[in-house]
Order: C-alpha cells, then structure tokens, then sequence
C-alpha cells in the first residue's frame, strides 16, 4: 500500500477513516434503481421464517414464490455521484437466473439523466455478482470495497477442505459455501479497479464525503459486507445491500438472503440502521419484494423505466430537480 | 293429492345423484387447475424449468467437463488476488511469481485434460470456446508473470487481466448451456 502511494500510481486506502473530510454535510438527492427482478423465487429460499406451507392462511406462510428486485442506490451529493452496489450484467447470466427487466445499469442512469463516466465513488455492500457485476461500466468511479470482504473470500479459496474451499459445490447450484456467488470475472472486475488505482480498499468505517459514511457489517451477509450511511431531507438513510435484502425482515427482525450470512451479524447490522436512521422506514434494501409500492413508503414515489423496471425518487436535496417523468 | 309414486322417487334420486356427480367433478377439476397453476408460478427461477433436458451424451459431457472447470474457475479468481495483493503490497515479487507459476500449471494441466473429453456434436462449438478460454488464461498467466521481470510491469499486468476477463466471460456463457443455476440470485 505504501509503495503504491509512495510511487503515486495508485488512489489505493487501506487506513481507517481514510478520506474522511472535515467539509460540513449537506444533504444528498436518492434515487433508487430496479437493475433487474429475480423472477418466482420460493419465499423460504430467501426468508426462512416465510416458508411456504400449502393452505396456509397465515400473511408469514401464504406466499409461494416472490419476484425480487436488484436495487441499486444512486445518491447525488454535490458534485459527487455516488452507487451504492453496482447491479450486474445480465448478458451473462440471464438465461441462469430467471431473470426480467434487466438493462445495463448505465442506461437506467442515463433515464433519470446521468452519465455513467459521471459516476466519482461505487461502494459495494459487498462482491457478489448480483452487486459488483458491471464495475466496467463505470470507468472513472472509485470502488470502495472492505479489506475484509476480500479477505474473506480469499480465506475460502485456500481453505484445504475442497467442499469449502470450492466456489461452488456441484454443478447447478451455489450451495452457499464460503467463496459461492463470486465468479471469476466479478473478481476479475474489482481486481481492475486496483489495478488501475481507482479502488480504496476499506478497513472497518469511512467517511467518503461530508456526511456519507461507510459502516463495517462484517458477516451481515458476507465476510466484509458494508452499510452506507446517507444524509438527507428526510433524515439519514442506510444502504444495506444485502446485510438488508429485507425491509420487511428488518421491521418483523427476520433474516433474510442467509448466504454466508452469520445471523447475529445481520440482526446488529439491522440495528444499526435503527440507531442511525431512529428506525426502520429510511433502511434501504437491495431485494425487498414490495419495493417500489405502497408498501415499502420509502419506494412509492416510483414508476416503470426502462424494459419495465421501477424507479424510486426517495429524496431529493435543496435545489435537486424531480427526475420523475 | 296422491304422494309420489316409485318412478318419481326413483328419478329424483338419480338427479340428485347426478348433480353430486356434477358436483364433485368441477370442484375437483378447479383444485386440479389451482395445483397446476400454484406448480407454474412456484417453478423455481422460472426460465430453468421451460429449458429442454439435455441428452444423455450432453449430460456426461457436462458432467465431465465440470470436473475441468472447478478448479480452473478457482483458479481465476486467485489470480485475481495474486493481482490485488501484490499491487497491495501484501506479497513481493517473489511470491507473486510464485502464485501465478502454479495457476499456469492448472490451466495447462486442464488444457491436457480436456482433449481428453469428447463432447456430442451439439456442443462442439461450445467446447472448442471452453478449450480456448483455458488457453488463453494460460496465456494471461504468462502474461502477468512477466510484470515482475526485468522490463516488466503494469502494461503487462493490464493486459493480463483483460485476457483473463475474456476467459472469464466465456466461462460464463458456457456454464449458462451446461450448468444452469451456477450462480443463483444472491
């Protein structure tokens, strides 16, 4: 790290609190993108506790399959522009996924009128393919990626157990094993970044821009998965990636997206956004299925875009004009 | 007046019977059309179950070529990290050389290996891309391991990766045909 700064070829941070600025905060405009919705996915596979039982006439029970949303956060501060996750590209995985709504992430900005060479910071909540997939697109955006989260997956690749050791255990299925959900070319992507001096590897928390703070989540939902701390009109909002893929399993403390989750982890990481925001409704989740409706009120200021995905306005700063069509 | 005679009680019961009949039929044929519908809808990731089965030799092959690609998709992604750490400044030259020397070896060794497999004809064109994606991780790695000799340095390390990123998103599309689910929503 040292050399890399000493030689000035890198815009690489490895320190605490690193880019912390003493600028006063203002608040941030916040969009919110549908990337793509995971079409039919069993309510159990993603909320446990919400398992379907056939005949059921329990709201908990009753839901066979959900359709998730891929939310990412844009968030305008200033003059920095700011994604919270960075979406995927599905010309790679659709077929395997089951996929609707999908356009590059570049052109969805480009709906509510942004660039994506625009775009200065992405801050991963964490590597998986479904948030770290289309870093390419954004060529002058700095990745803001935890020390922990890419430590975590290298510990699991070197692990001497093949079965957990592996990146997936058998052919069809990513059986949640340590190093599941991170192809090679999603690492190959983040890897770039370095390369190219435009990553800022996090240690625990950051302050990225006046007000806007990266939180440590560690095992929320991945090794070194991350919070984004937002300041706005309506208060603080908390991007949770997938630590939150639930709003509704933060308001019922439920967990959600159990991946290489430690449960524990992910019910602070919930309480966290209790503690910053003074509860649940400005927690922003990544595959919440009622986004975008009347039932997550932080998303319903909201309509269809581009090959039918949603948009949200959530916030917008003095002077921000509506994008809203 | 005259109560009803036998034939009359007769014919009422058989209409009444019928009706049950009647009855039974549409509740049963409404539950049987919930059951297939709750069946569509609950297809887990939708598309997965509308993809034709794969023949028996398709099958093999797939089966046999992901005994190649477990520990070549590993692979790819360490080399990603022996890229990250020695930028990092986590590893020096030495290690660095090191790491990458060993992934050349198990992109060469899967490039032997898979001249072994003999795919059906259906997927002779996604075989040929699967063999050469190895050959160009292999190419990659030899690539980057010349950033730590005299002479060498980011270029090859920026060429490296696009090489590998190439790979990468062949592995994909390939895995889309013959594994499907790889990578689920998470």
């Amino acid at each position: 790290m040292k050399k890399q700064l000493a030689l000035g070829v890198a815009a690489l941070g490895l320190v605490a609190g690193l880019g912390a600025t003493s600028a006063q905060a203002q608040n941030c405009s916040v969009w919110l993108i549908e990337n793509s919705t995971f079409m039919g996915v069993p309510y159990g596979a993603f909320m446990p506790d919400r398992a379907f039982v056939p005949g059921s006439t329990s709201p908990m029970n009753n839901i066979n399959t959900v359709d998730l949303p891929v939310n990412v956060g844009v968030i305008k501060c200033g003059k920095e522009l700011i994604l919270s996750d960075a979406g995927w590209n599905a010309e790679d995985y659709h077929k395997m996924t089951g996929t609707a709504h999908w356009s590059p992430l570049s052109k969805q900005m480009a709906q509510i009128g942004f660039k994506a060479e625009d775009v200065t910071k992405i801050v991963i909540g964490h590597g998986h393919w479904d948030h770290a997939g289309s870093l390419d697109e954004f060529p002058n955006a700095i990745l803001y990626v935890q020390k922990e989260e890419l430590r975590g997956i290298e510990w699991a690749l070197n692990y001497p157990n093949p079965k957990i050791s592996a990146v997936n255990t058998s052919p069809g299925g990513c059986a949640r094993t340590p190093a599941c959900g991170y192809p090679p070319k999603t690492v190959d992507q983040i890897y770039a970044k370095v390369l190219r001096g435009k990553a800022v590897i996090v240690d625990g928390e950051m302050e990225i821009a006046p007000g806007v703070k990266i939180h440590p989540a560690f095992r929320a939902h991945t090794a070194g998965s991350q919070l984004l701390e937002v300041p706005t009109a309506i208060g603080k909002v908390v991007f949770g990636s997938d630590a939150y893929s639930s709003w509704q399993g933060i308001r019922d403390w439920m967990i959600a997206n159990p991946q290489q989750t430690d449960t524990v982890q992910q019910f602070l990481a919930y309480e966290k956004c209790y503690k910053i925001t003074g509860g649940y409704q400005n927690c922003v989740c990544a595959h919440e299925p009622t986004s975008y409706t009347d039932a997550y009120p932080l998303t319903k200021n909201s309509w269809v875009g581009l090959n039918g995905a949603h948009v949200a306005e959530i916030t917008l700063a003095s002077g921000e004009k509506s994008r809203k069509p | 007046m005259a109560g009803p005679t036998f034939k009359t009680i007769a014919l009422g019961a058989l209409v009444v019977a019928l009706s049950a009949v009647v009855a039974y039929a549409v509740v049963r044929e409404f539950r049987t059309t919930k059951q297939a519908d709750a069946q569509v809808v609950g297809a887990p990731m939708g598309e997965h179950a509308q993809r034709p089965a794969m023949s028996a030799a398709e099958e093999r092959y797939a089966s046999d070529l992901w005994q190649i690609h477990e520990p070549v998709r590993t692979a790819a992604i360490r080399m990603s990290f022996a890229g990250i750490s020695y930028k990092m400044g986590e590893i020096d030259k030495a290690e660095f050389k090191k790491r990458v020397s060993a992934l050349t070896e198990i992109y060469r060794d899967a490039g032997k290996k898979i001249h072994a497999v003999q795919p059906p004809p259906s997927f002779e064109p996604l075989h040929q891309e699967y063999a050469g994606a190895l050959q160009t991780y292999q190419d990659a790695s030899i690539e980057m391991a010349k950033a730590v000799k005299p002479g060498g340095g980011d270029d090859n390390l920026i060429k490296a990766q696009g090489m590998s990123e190439q790979a990468s998103t062949t592995l994909l599309k390939v895995g889309e045909t013959l594994w499907p689910g790889e990578y689920k929503p998470n």
